[in-house]
This record gives C-alpha cells, structure tokens and sequence, in this order.
C-alpha cells in the first residue's frame, strides 16, 4: 500500500482533473450562452436601432409568454437592410427554404415550475431585473440562477402569493 | 450607515475594474494572514508535541503588534470602504456586516496577543473561536459578491451564510490555510537561517510529520471542495478562465502532494522551499479563480449601473441644454456625422432600406423644419408600408442638427 502511495495520489488528481474538465465541458454545453443559428444581435437591435423589446417579443405583456419572433418580423426589414453580411444572408435563406429558425433556449424553468411574464410586466417589473441588460450581450446569456430561492425572495418582498400553487401546478 | 453611502459617488465601470484588483490585493493579505494565525492557535492548543515550534516560529513573531496590524486591521478596514463602494446602490447595510467580523477578529487578535505574553492557554484557545467566527463571517460578506440578484432583498443580519457557497468557500479556505501554515512551519523549522533548531528536545521527525500530515490533509480535500464548488456555482458566475485556472491548481495541488509523500518519506528534511512556494501560489491562485467568478457575477449589475450613471448625467446635461435650447445653432457638422452615424443603417436617400427613402418623404418637411425636428425627436407611425421608426434618443442639439443636414443636402440635391 505504502509503496503504491505516490501513484494512488497520482491517479485521484488525475481523476480530479478529468471531472472539472467534464464540469467544463458540460457548462460549455448547456449553462454558457448557446450558440445561435444566426449571430443575432440585441446590442444592434435593441440598442443601435432603439427598437423596444415589444417590438420583437410581441406576447410579453400580454401573454405568460415572451415569444421569440418568426422569421417573417426579420424580414420586414431584411428584406433590404443590411443585405450584404454574411449573417443576414443565412437569415434570407431560412425566409427563402420557408423554414422556422430554431432559437437555442437561453432563459428555462423546469418542466414543474410556470412563469408568467404578463403579471410581471404589469407589476412594473422591468427586463433587465430578470435578463440583464440586453443591449450589453452579444450573445444572450443567462443572468439570473432562476433558483426558487429568488423568486420567493422578490415575491415575499413585493406582497405577490408565494404558496406553492402559484408556481408549480 | 446612509450618510456613508450618500458621501459616495456612484463608481464608474472603469472605477468597478479597479475595485475588483484592490479588493483581491486586500483579501490577498488578510486571509492568509488569518489562516495562519487560525491554525496556529488551534494547533498550539490542540497537537502539544509541535507547540513550542509555533509559538516560537508563529504566534511570537506573526502576533505582535506591527503584523496584526499591517495584516490583520488595515486590510479590514480598507476592505469596507472598497465593499461600501462596490456594493453601490444595493441596500446591504456593509458598515454593519463588518462590524460583525471586526468585533470578533480584534477580540480574536487580542487574546492571541496577550497569550504571546501570559502564556494563558484559555486566551488562546477563546482567541481561535473567535477569529473563527470572524472568518466565517468574513468569507459570507465577501461571497455576497457571488449573488448580485438577491442583494434587493436581503434583510436579515447573516445574509446568505445557509447558501451551500458560502459553506464550501468557508471549507477550502480552512483547508488553504491548514496547507498554507503546514508549510510555512515546515519551511521556517527546517529551513529558515535566523531560526536555527530550538535547542530543546524535540522530535524532528515528529514534526516533520506532523507538518507533513497538516498538508497532505490540506492537498487531499482541496480538489474536492473545488469540484464541489463548480458544481455548485450558478451558471451565471462561470467562465472559462475559471474553470482553467481551476484545473491549473488541480494540477499544482498533485504536485505538491508528490512533493508532501516525498517529505513524509524521507529521513531527511526537503522540498522545503517547493512546498512553501507552491502552498502560497495555490492560495493566491484560489483567492484569483473566486475574484473571477465575482467579477462575472457583476458584469450585468456593473452594466446597468454604468447605464444608470449615464442616464443621470444625460438628464443633468439635457435640462442645461433645455435652458439654452432657444438659442441653439443648428451645426451642420454635427448633423453630418449622426446622419452618418445613426441614419444610414435604415435610410438613403435615392432608396428604400428599412426606411424610406429621404428624396420622398422630405419634400412635405422643407418649409417646416420644426415638423420634421418633432418627428425625428418622437417618431410616430407615418405610412403603413413600413414599420414604425423607433426613437433614436437624439437631444435638441442633435435633432436640429441633424435636420438642418437633412434639409441642406435635400436642397443641394434638387
Ligand atoms: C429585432 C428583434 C428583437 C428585439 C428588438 C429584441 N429581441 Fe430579444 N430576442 C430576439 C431573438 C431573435 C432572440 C433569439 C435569439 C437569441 O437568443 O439571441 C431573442 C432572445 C431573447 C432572450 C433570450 C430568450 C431565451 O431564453 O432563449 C431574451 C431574454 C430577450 N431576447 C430579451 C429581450 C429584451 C429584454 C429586449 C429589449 C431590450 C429584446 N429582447 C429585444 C429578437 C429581439
Ligand atoms: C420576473 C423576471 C422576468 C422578467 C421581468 C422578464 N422575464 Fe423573460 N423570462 C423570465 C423567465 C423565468 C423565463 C423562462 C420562462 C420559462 O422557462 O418558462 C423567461 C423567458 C424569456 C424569453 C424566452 C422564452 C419565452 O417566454 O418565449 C424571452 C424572449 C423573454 N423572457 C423576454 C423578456 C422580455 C422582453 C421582458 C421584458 C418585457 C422579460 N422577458 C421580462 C423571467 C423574466
Ligand atoms: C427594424 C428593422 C429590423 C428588424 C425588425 C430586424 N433587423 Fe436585423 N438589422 C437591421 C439593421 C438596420 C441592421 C444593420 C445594422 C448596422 O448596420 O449596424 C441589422 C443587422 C442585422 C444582422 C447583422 C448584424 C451584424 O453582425 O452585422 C443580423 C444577423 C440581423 N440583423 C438579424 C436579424 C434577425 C434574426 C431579425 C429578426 C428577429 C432581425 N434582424 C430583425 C434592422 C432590423
Ligand atoms: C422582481 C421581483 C419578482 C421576481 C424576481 C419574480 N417575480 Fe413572480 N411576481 C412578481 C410580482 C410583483 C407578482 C404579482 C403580480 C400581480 O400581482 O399580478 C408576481 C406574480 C407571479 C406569478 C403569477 C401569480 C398569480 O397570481 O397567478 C407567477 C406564476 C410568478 N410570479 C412566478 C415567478 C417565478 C417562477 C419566478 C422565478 C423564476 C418569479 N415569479 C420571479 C415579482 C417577481
Ligand atoms: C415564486 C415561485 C415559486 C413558489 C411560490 C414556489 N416555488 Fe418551488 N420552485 C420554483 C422554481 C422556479 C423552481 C425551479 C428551481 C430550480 O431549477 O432549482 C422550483 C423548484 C422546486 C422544487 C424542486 C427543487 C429542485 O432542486 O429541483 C421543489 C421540491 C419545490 N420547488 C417545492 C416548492 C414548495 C413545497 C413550495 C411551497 C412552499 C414552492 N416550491 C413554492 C418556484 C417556486
Ligand atoms: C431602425 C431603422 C431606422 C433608423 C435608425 C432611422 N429611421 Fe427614420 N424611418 C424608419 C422607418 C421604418 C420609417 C418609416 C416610418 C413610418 O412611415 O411610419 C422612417 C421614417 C423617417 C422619416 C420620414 C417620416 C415621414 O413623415 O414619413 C424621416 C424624416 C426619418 N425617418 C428620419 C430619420 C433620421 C434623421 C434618422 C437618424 C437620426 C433616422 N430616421 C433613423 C426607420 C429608421
């Protein structure tokens, strides 16, 4: 056992390293801001261009859902700006091939828990709270941990119900 | 403590960098510094056989008036100031959380110090309890850092202490500090010139052990701490800086531990400075790797306040504006580059874009520069062809330049 001692050491820091690697690798994979079919960009958007979020997340306010836009909203304006970048033009061939963009998800409650954005957004909460701000991220990346622990915290400060019905049903 | 936070400036972006480097210099003295006196008093009251080497070696020279001081005080001190800035704007009441470490480390330090004159064991034993619990509470008030989203809701005095992060950072700074003063004792006993072997009995060997153990102890839980930390960690902390520096460690902790079997092994003493050198990197390393995941914590709270300073200043300028608006100039210049800047990414001229192009819709605005100066200043839906033009945030100064632009060119055109 004595004997053996240094290459057990070896083995377990090895074994260490391989597992904060995989940690790595799955972070890369799920919790980092995923890679998009198209390199969209909101500091363009929704800062350059000044368009509202509404503009674009049409349903937020009135409806449980946010909703990311069709393809069909992009190319009101695509149809003539900004043509020539090679990003638009993946965009054009979605619009031509008459085939859905399939966004990778950024912002995700498990399947037992429900969100509704309407009743924050008429509480006055504002997207940043919640998202961050948007102009700032090239790529959208998740802010928040969207732990129970937070949003019972905000509740619990904002007189909104926090019995276990309101969010998981 | 709100007239404190009033006497403050809101701190720019560049400011927030800067505070991060100074609050990282200031933990990188203060926590190996209480991790050695930590472990020194547990040890000298707990393991007999190596206590005359660290009260020889440790508590005498470290515990004096001038280190507790420069390490232990200044550094506190100076890192309530620096949390008070970068907790600009939240609500957590800092004065009080650092009351909260300071009473129990200046009690800590002063039963230490008075045991370097008594030689009373229940002072130091009563001193390590409380630099104990002060360094539990130091490491909850610097991991709020970790959790920018609840600082809106925080209220209660020991924020945050039941988050699993605060517990797993509070483990591995114990076991940083078990590593870290294992091997500096072993460094200083064995090695260090101006304190050559005490001259009364003692069992080298025993102490090479025994400081061998302290560290392997102190290699072994490492990594697994370590792992369960960046399981643990919210996704929004984690970069890929964090995770390589995390292996880099992993990696300086196995070679530490080779070194540590081989200490263990020997007959004689060495790797003594190996030891000491690697120990102290790994520490700064660690204290590194948490600053990053801090750092990225804020990077959307540090975003919006910088917008937020912004918008204030905006506003400040825009009501100085307001009061010299009527007799502003219209600077052609100035139109130019917005009309460049700000314009051309939806309108030309000759074309349709996003927008329509200038050469149909300006002649309805050429005797009626203020019409066109409202509309730029608050677009409203015009014609049902297009989408609605969204505001463009321009001030009085810039409408009126840029419209008397749009208006010149127009005319130079026709
Ligand atoms: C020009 C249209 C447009 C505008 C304006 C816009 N967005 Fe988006 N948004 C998108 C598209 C397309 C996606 C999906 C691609 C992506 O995630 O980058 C998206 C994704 C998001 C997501 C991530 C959704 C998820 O979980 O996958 C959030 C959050 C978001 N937007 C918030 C905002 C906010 C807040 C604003 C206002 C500041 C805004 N958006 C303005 C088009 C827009
Ligand atoms: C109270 C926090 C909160 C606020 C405020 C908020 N969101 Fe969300 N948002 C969430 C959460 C949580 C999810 C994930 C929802 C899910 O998985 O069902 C989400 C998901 C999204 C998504 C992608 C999924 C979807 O619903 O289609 C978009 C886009 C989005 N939000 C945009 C916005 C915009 C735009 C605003 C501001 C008008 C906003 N959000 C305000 C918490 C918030
Ligand atoms: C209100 C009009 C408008 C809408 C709606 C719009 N865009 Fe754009 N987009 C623009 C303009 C204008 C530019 C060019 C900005 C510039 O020149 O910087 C642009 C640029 C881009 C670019 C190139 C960015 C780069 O890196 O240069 C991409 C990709 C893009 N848009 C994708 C989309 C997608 C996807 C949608 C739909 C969700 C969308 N846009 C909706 C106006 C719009
Ligand atoms: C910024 C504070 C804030 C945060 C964070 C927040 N909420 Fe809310 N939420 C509110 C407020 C305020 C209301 C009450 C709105 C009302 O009275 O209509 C509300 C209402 C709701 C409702 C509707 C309640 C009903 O009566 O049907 C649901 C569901 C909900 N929140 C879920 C969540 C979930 C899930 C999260 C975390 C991902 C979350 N909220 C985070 C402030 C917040
Ligand atoms: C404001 C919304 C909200 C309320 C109220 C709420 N939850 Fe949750 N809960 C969540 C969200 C969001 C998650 C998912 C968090 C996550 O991914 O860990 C969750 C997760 C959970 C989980 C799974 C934990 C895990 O680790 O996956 C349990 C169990 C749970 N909730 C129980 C309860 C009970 C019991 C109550 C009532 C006392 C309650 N919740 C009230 C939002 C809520
Ligand atoms: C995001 C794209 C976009 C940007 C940037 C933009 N515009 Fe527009 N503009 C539009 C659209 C779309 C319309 C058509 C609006 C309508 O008809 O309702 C329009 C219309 C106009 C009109 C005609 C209004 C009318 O009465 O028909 C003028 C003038 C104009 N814009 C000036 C400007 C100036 C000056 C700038 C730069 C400071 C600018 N625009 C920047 C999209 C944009």
């Amino acid at each position: 056992m004595k004997r053996y001692l240094p290459l057990i050491l070896v083995a377990y820091f090895i074994g260490c390293l391989l597992l904060i690697l995989v940690l790595a690798r799955q972070w890369q994979d799920t919790g980092q801001a995923p890679e998009q079919p198209i390199a969209f960009s909101h500091p363009i958007h929704a800062g350059n261009l000044g368009l509202e979020c509404t503009y674009c997340h049409q349903t937020v306010a009135r409806s449980p859902q946010a909703t990311v836009p069709p393809v069909s909203l992009c190319m009101e304006c695509h149809k003539n700006a900004a043509i020539d970048r090679p990003e638009v033009q993946k965009l054009r061939g979605f619009w031509e091939r008459q085939e859905p963009i399939h966004w990778q998800r950024v912002y995700q409650l498990p399947w037992h828990a429900v969100f509704n954005h309407k009743r924050h957004i008429k509480a006055g909460v504002d997207c940043s709270f919640c998202h961050g701000e948007l102009k700032a991220q090239a790529r959208v990346r998740q802010v928040r941990s969207l732990m129970m622990g937070w949003c019972v915290s905000c509740h619990r400060s904002r007189n909104a119900p926090t019995d276990c019905w309101t969010c998981h049903k | 403590m709100q007239m404190l936070n009033e006497l403050l400036l809101p701190p720019t972006d560049q400011q927030f960098g800067m505070l991060a480097y100074l609050i990282l210099f200031m933990l990188l003295f203060a926590l190996p510094y209480l991790g050695l006196v930590l472990v020194s008093t547990l040890a000298s009251t707990g393991l007999r056989m190596i206590k005359s080497p660290l009260d020889r070696y440790f508590l005498e020279p470290w515990t004096g008036g001038g280190p507790m001081i420069t390490f232990g005080v200044i550094p506190f001190f100076c890192l309530m100031f620096l949390f008070q800035l970068y907790f600009y704007g939240s609500s957590l009441p800092v004065f009080e959380y650092f009351l909260r470490i300071m009473f129990p480390l200046f009690g800590g330090f002063l039963l230490v110090y008075l045991y370097g004159k008594s030689r009373a064991m229940i002072l130091v034993g009563l001193g390590f309890v409380l630099l104990l619990a002060a360094a539990f509470f130091t490491i909850s008030t610097i991991d709020l850092m970790l959790f920018p989203e609840i600082w809106a809701f925080v209220e209660t005095p020991l924020p945050a202490v039941f988050s699993i992060q605060v517990i797993i950072h509070f483990l591995i700074f114990l076991a940083l500090s078990i590593l870290f003063t294992g091997a500096w004792l072993y460094f200083l006993y064995f090695r260090w010139p101006e304190h050559r072997r005490p001259t009364q009995t003692f069992d080298y060997d025993q102490m090479r052990k025994i400081t061998g153990g302290m560290m392997l102890g102190g290699v072994l839980f490492l990594p697994v701490l370590m792992l369960w930390d960046f399981y643990t960690l919210p996704v929004y902390t984690l970069t890929s800086p964090a995770f390589a520096l995390g292996a880099v460690t992993i990696v300086l902790l196995g070679v530490l531990a080779l070194a540590i079997v081989g200490i263990l092994r020997a007959t004689v003493a060495r790797f003594a400075v190996t030891v000491m050198v690697l120990a102290t990197i790994v520490f700064g390393l660690v204290l590194v790797n948490h600053q990053l995941l801090y750092a990225r914590a804020n990077q959307e709270h540090l975003t919006l306040l910088a917008d937020q300073v912004k918008k204030e200043k905006e506003n400040w300028t825009a009501e100085r504006e307001a009061k010299r608006d009527a007799n502003v100039v219209a600077d052609e210049k100035l139109g130019e580059k917005i009309y460049n800047e700000r314009c051309t990414a939806c309108h030309l001229f000759e074309q349709r874009v996003v927008g329509p192009p200038y050469n149909e819709v300006l002649p309805k605005y050429v005797d009626n520069v203020a019409a066109l100066e409202a509309f730029i200043r608050n677009p409203v839906k015009v014609n049902p062809d297009y989408p609605a033009m969204p505001n463009q945030g321009l001030n009085v100064r810039e409408v009126k330049a840029v419209s008397a632009y749009l208006l010149s060119t127009y005319a130079a055109k026709e």
